[in-house]
């Protein structure tokens, strides 16, 4: 599991890749929060490269959503592919996270 | 040489600890298994998720006294689905039994947890539980596509 974080300019862009499962969670979840609910910002969450989330990934976004929210600024995830989005929907993510369908997309959430 | 000789078994047998750690094992033994069957790429995330649902309960859940205890798993491949079927002796814990929560509105209704069995649920064509013995039998049937 690996995370790439850029500046994404009304936001934060960060960029995941491989498996959002115990393993992944564990091994990436520091560097997550660090770069959404501490950096202060709004971020966006690209999961294009996530092939597969199971519960634990899902309670790390909802977390981070949530610790924003507390600091009034906005997570927006975008690019799920068919079986992560098919996870996000059976967990409700989609009906309380902003969920986009690509990076133009999420930045127009931003900004809005 | 037989066929039967060259052709890589069709049911995986695995003894885990009930840990995060045998969960991880559990489910990247079960990965190559089915890679070396030559299942889909979909029915091999599904797959990963329920086991790794299932497994994760019984390691946080299962044993509360603590102690080393152990799950064991089985992976069929048959024509028509996979068979996952898995076996330990935690505290009874029937997943069909219990009641979904209400899907949440707003992140303050949000729960941090209790996902797993709405995961196995909704990724399973079809779930069966037993208690034989003191101990747990689940099996789940997922579809090969």
């Amino acid at each position: 599991m690996e995370v790439h974080v850029e500046d994404a300019g009304v936001a934060v862009a960060v960029r995941l890749s491989g498996r959002l499962d115990t393993n992944g969670v564990d091994a990436i979840e520091n560097r997550f929060l660090a770069s959404t609910v501490a950096g202060g910002r709004d971020a966006i969450v690209d999961l294009s490269g996530v092939d597969l989330i199971t519960s634990m990934g899902v309670r790390m976004l909802i977390g981070a959503a949530r610790a924003m929210g507390q600091r009034k600024t906005k997570l927006v995830l975008f690019g799920a592919q068919d079986f992560v989005r098919e996870v996000l929907e059976t967990s409700a993510v989609d009906a309380i996270i902003a969920l986009a369908g690509n990076e133009a997309e999420a930045l127009a959430i931003v900004r809005h | 040489m037989t066929d039967c000789a060259t052709r890589p078994a069709t049911r995986l047998n695995l003894v885990l600890e009930a840990s995060a750690a045998g969960t991880t094992e559990g489910v990247a033994a079960c990965e190559r298994f089915l890679v070396q069957h030559g299942v889909a790429l979909r029915a091999r995330l599904r797959t990963a998720l329920v086991l790794e649902e299932a497994l994760m309960n019984i390691a946080r859940h299962g044993h509360a006294s603590g102690g080393h205890h152990h799950t064991r798993v089985t992976l069929e491949v048959h024509a028509d689905g996979l068979e996952l079927g898995l076996v330990d002796d935690g505290a009874p814990f029937d997943p069909l039994a219990v009641v979904l929560p209400e899907r949440p509105t707003s992140l303050e209704d949000a729960l941090p947890g209790g996902l797993g069995v709405p995961f196995m649920r909704r990724f399973s064509r079809r779930m069966h539980y037993e208690r034989v013995s003191g101990c747990n039998h689940l099996t789940m049937w997922l579809d090969l596509s």
